[in-house]
Formats: C-alpha cells, structure tokens, sequence
C-alpha cells in the first residue's frame, strides 16, 4: 500500500473531489430552469462540456482528471489504475458530487430550485433506450479520453482538455433529450441524493457503465492495444510500488493516466 | 495484397465502421425534431462538428477517421492510399452508417422519429443549384482535412481534430438551409435506406465526390503540390509494400498510413 503513503496520492484524491464538485456546480446550475431567461439544450451541453475542458486543463495534470465514475472504471478496465486508486476516485467523485450540488441547493432560490436538473427519461423513452443511449453516450467519451491521453502517440494531440470537453458536449446535444444526459453516475446521484428522486436512478449507472467497459476494452485491446504483458498489468492493478526496474515504466504508467502536457507539441515529437 | 494480412489494416477498417456508426448516431440523432418549431441549426451543426472531432480525436491515429466517403475519394484521387483500402474504407464507411442509424431507429420514440433527419432540398432549390452547393461544402471539408493532415507542415498547428471538426460545422451552418449539409455520401445514404426515400438522393454522392475531388485535386497537385513520380503514385495505389530495408516490424505504421495518419 505504497500509494497511501505517497503525498501525490492524497492530492490526487483530493483534485478529484474538487473536480467533481465544481462540475456539479456549474453543470446543474447551467441547467435550473430561471424564470427569466431558460437555458437552451446548446447552452446547457456546452456549459457541461466547458466544464470538464476547464477542469480538465486545471487538474489533469495532478490526478488524471476522470471527474467521472465511469472513467475511472474504465482506465481500471484498461489496467491503468490500481484497485486503490480506483476505489478512492470514485469515493472522491461521489462526495464531490453530492456537495456540489448541496451548495448548488442552498444558494439557488426556492422557485428556481425545481428539481435540481436530476436525470430523468424524457420523450417517452423506454429504459431499455435509455440505458442504449446512455451507453454509446459514455462509450465514445471514454475512447476520446483514452486517445487524447495516449502517451504511445506520436502525432500531434492538439488540445485534450477542448477534446475531451468538446466530447462531452457531444454527448450533451443528442443525450439531454432522452435522459437529461447522465454520462457520469456521480452527475447523477448527487441532485437524486439532494431532492430525493431517485426514479430509473439504476439506468444512469447501467448505461455509463457499462459504455466505460466497453470503450475502454476496445480501445486498450483492440483499436491500439499496448505490448504489456499480463504481470506488469497486474501489477498496475495491485498497485506495487514500482523498483528501479521499472522507472520507465512507472512513468509511462503515469502518463497514460495523467495528461503529460496539455498543449500542443511539436510535430512529430515524443511527448 | 499484403495489406490484408496486416492487422492494422483491419484494426483501420473497423475503427472506420466504428467511427461511422457514431458519427450518423450522433448526428442524425440531434437533427431530429425533439420540439416542436424549427430546427435550430446551430445546435445540430456544432453536433456534427464535434462528432467528427471526437472521432477524429479518437481513432485519427488509428485510421486516419475518414468517417466519410467523399474523404476517402479524396485521398485516393491524391494518391494517399491504395485502392484497396479505399474500396474497404467505403464499405465499412457505408455499413457502419447504416447500422448506426438503425440504432438510433431502435432507441428513439416513434413520435420522434420523422424522416430520420434524411436529407432532402429546400423547397425551391434545384438539383443543379443542390449538387453545386454540395460541391462547395465539400471542397472546404477537405482543403482543411488535407492542410491539417499534411505531414510535410513542421509548425504548431494546434488540434487537428477540432479543426477538421469547426470545418464540418461550418458546411452545416451554411448547407443545413439549402441541402441539409449532406457532405458526407454515407450520412445520406443511411436514412435514406432505413426510410426507403431516395428522392435527389444522387445529388448527395455526386455533389461531395465532385467537392473531395476538386479539394484533393487543388491542394496536392497546385496550391502545395507532392512531388512525386507517376511511378511512386502508381506502388501507392497498387498498395505495393512499403520497401522495409530498415526492418521496421509489422504493424508499427506503414508509410500508407502515415500518410493519412499524421495528425
């Protein structure tokens, strides 16, 4: 457990609680419906997508930015995490969430509360299209994040944050009409924990999920599979603290995870 | 056709039914008519840009992400890639489409489904006028896709992926009145068979072929022309192998690929 005494860890965690917590905040809050002026769907999917860039280009550098419960199953999918890791991002994420959203709760007027722009199916759309939806939302979310932090890549990465971000707008656009777009359990859960509505709750973790898994095994085993043998990913996954041997490998390691540089590099270098 | 025995030629295909399956989901699928009144263009143009940018993000590297008929004309016209690959690309370009929009078809209420965002003209627009707005939109598509893809440029260009993507959006912001921005011959082709509608449907392969030929045709042979021999030209269109004398091994990059892969 080498991670739990590492000063980089506990900061990492903490990037990740914060992270959250601020894409609660102004994500929800981009979508409360005021009086005055309602939010359209394009403000609303850029709001959130501008979010995580941001987000991503202030912490992806410390912990990896994933924001998202579901990415953080995927980058264990794709042995690019430790167990540990994992399950202390995802408590990060869900905690940050929920106190987004509570403060988001206090400061808004009781009017323009509504229901805190919980996930909901909309359009008449049957759970089973929910869930579908809420999948391929996901699924093309994480294969963008798994190949604008592949450090294997050579060719030039442009921006990954406004990537990233861009994708999540994306999934925004089409997804805000069937479920309200969930694409992160977290975003989910926490306006259901703060008002209480839980309704279909289970497809916004089915869905994102399940998407995460399969984007991140075919990207990591099929579209560009990497040459690790099965002890180094396991390895990765106990969370052994990494011997002089493996200086190299630890830092490629941690450079999958984490963004290296987010700007944009030279032609033809190596990052 | 020792590409076939490559597995990154097929890890190419299927990234580009993959990439195209998304494309035509999310795309088509933000054109529907969600709420009553009109479309709002800008919204369902900057989804289509930003699903080509994710996809170009996502599997550039791997295939070049095509995602697109008329683009892969293009690069074949320009001698970037054999004949072969094109013939393969189309293919899964056209299958991945289809089976995109037969998922959005499945998951998406009947009351919402319409004509599936099928394109067709505006009122008044001639086919004649239709195909040679086609052509224009296309034609900028794939200037910006060949200037940002060209391995020969040295400086920062910043993101490929969003430049190609804001390219797309900006056919769609002018084109969505006229023709509803078709650009690509598999978003067309897709609704169209699941709706079995082919009215002008022509116009939708051979306004973008026309434009990708043209883009192709403009940026590599006379506004930054390759010089290459009609021999050179000729191996890369027969998808001669690659002379390996410095014995790089299989599946670390071909130089077709580079070619289309230098993002």
């Amino acid at each position: 457990m080498w991670e739990l005494r590492s000063i980089a860890f506990s900061r990492a965690v903490l990037a990740e609680f914060l992270a959250t917590l601020l894409f609660v905040f102004f994500g929800l809050g981009s979508a409360l419906q005021w009086a005055s002026s309602p939010p359209s769907v394009l403000q609303i999917a850029v709001a959130f997508g501008l979010g995580i860039g941001i987000l991503v280009q202030a912490l992806g550098h410390v912990s990896g930015a994933h924001i998202n419960p579901a990415v953080t199953v995927a980058c264990l999918v794709g042995c690019h995490v430790s167990f540990l890791r994992a399950a202390f991002y995802v408590a990060a994420q869900l905690l940050g969430a929920v106190a987004g959203a509570a403060i988001l709760h206090e400061i808004t007027p009781v009017e323009i509360r509504g229901d805190l722009a919980v996930n909901a199916l909309h359009n008449n759309a049957t759970a089973g299209q929910a869930v579908t939806v809420e999948l391929f939302l996901t699924m093309q979310l994480v294969l963008c994040i798994f190949a604008s932090t592949d450090e294997r890549r050579g060719d030039n990465l442009g921006s990954p944050a406004l990537s990233i971000g861009f994708s999540v707008t994306l999934g925004h656009l089409l997804g805000i009409y069937f479920t309200g777009c969930s694409m992160n359990p977290a975003r989910s859960l926490a306006p259901a924990v703060v008002t209480g509505k839980f309704d279909d709750h289970w497809v916004f973790w089915i869905g994102p999920l399940v998407g995460a898994i399969i984007g991140s095994l075919l990207y990591n085993y099929l579209l560009f599979p990497s040459a690790k043998s099965l002890q180094e990913r396991l390895a990765v996954l106990k969370g052994l603290e990494p011997d002089t041997d493996w200086e190299e490998r630890e830092v490629r390691r941690r450079q999958s995870v984490e963004l290296h540089s987010p700007q944009s590099l030279p032609r033809g270098s190596k990052a | 056709m020792w590409e076939l025995r490559s597995a990154s030629f097929w890890r190419a295909i299927f990234a580009e039914f993959f990439a195209t399956l998304f494309y035509v989901f999310f795309g088509l699928g933000s054109s529907l008519r969600w709420a009553p009144g009109p479309l709002h263009v800008l919204q369902v143009a900057l989804a289509f840009g930003l699903a080509l940018a994710t996809l170009v993000q996502t599997v550039g590297h791997i295939s070049g992400a095509h995602v697109n008929p008329a683009v892969t004309f293009a690069f074949l016209v320009g001698s970037q890639m054999s004949l072969l690959r094109a013939f393969c690309y189309i293919a899964a370009q056209l299958l991945g489409a289809v089976a995109g929009a037969a998922v959005l078809y499945s998951v998406t209420p009947p009351a919402v489904r319409g004509n599936l965002a099928l394109n067709t003209l505006h009122a008044g627009v001639s086919v004649g006028q239709a195909t040679t707005v086609e052509i224009f939109l296309t034609l900028q598509f794939v200037l910006c896709i060949f200037a940002t893809y060209d391995e020969r440029r040295n400086g920062r260009m910043g993101s490929v992926a969003l430049a190609v993507g804001f390219s797309l959006t900006l056919g769609h912001l002018f084109g969505m009145y006229y023709t509803g921005a078709g650009m690509n011959p598999a978003r067309s082709f897709a609704p169209a068979i699941l709706t079995r509608n082919f009215s002008n449907h022509w116009v939708y392969w051979v306004g973008p072929i026309i434009g990708g030929g043209l883009g192709s045709l403009l940026y590599d042979f006379l506004l930054f022309p390759r010089l290459k021999s009609v021999s050179e030209r000729l191996s890369i269109l027969k998808g001669a192998r690659p002379s390996d004398s410095n014995g790089q091994p299989e599946g670390t990059g071909e130089p077709v690929e580079l070619k289309t892969q230098a993002l």
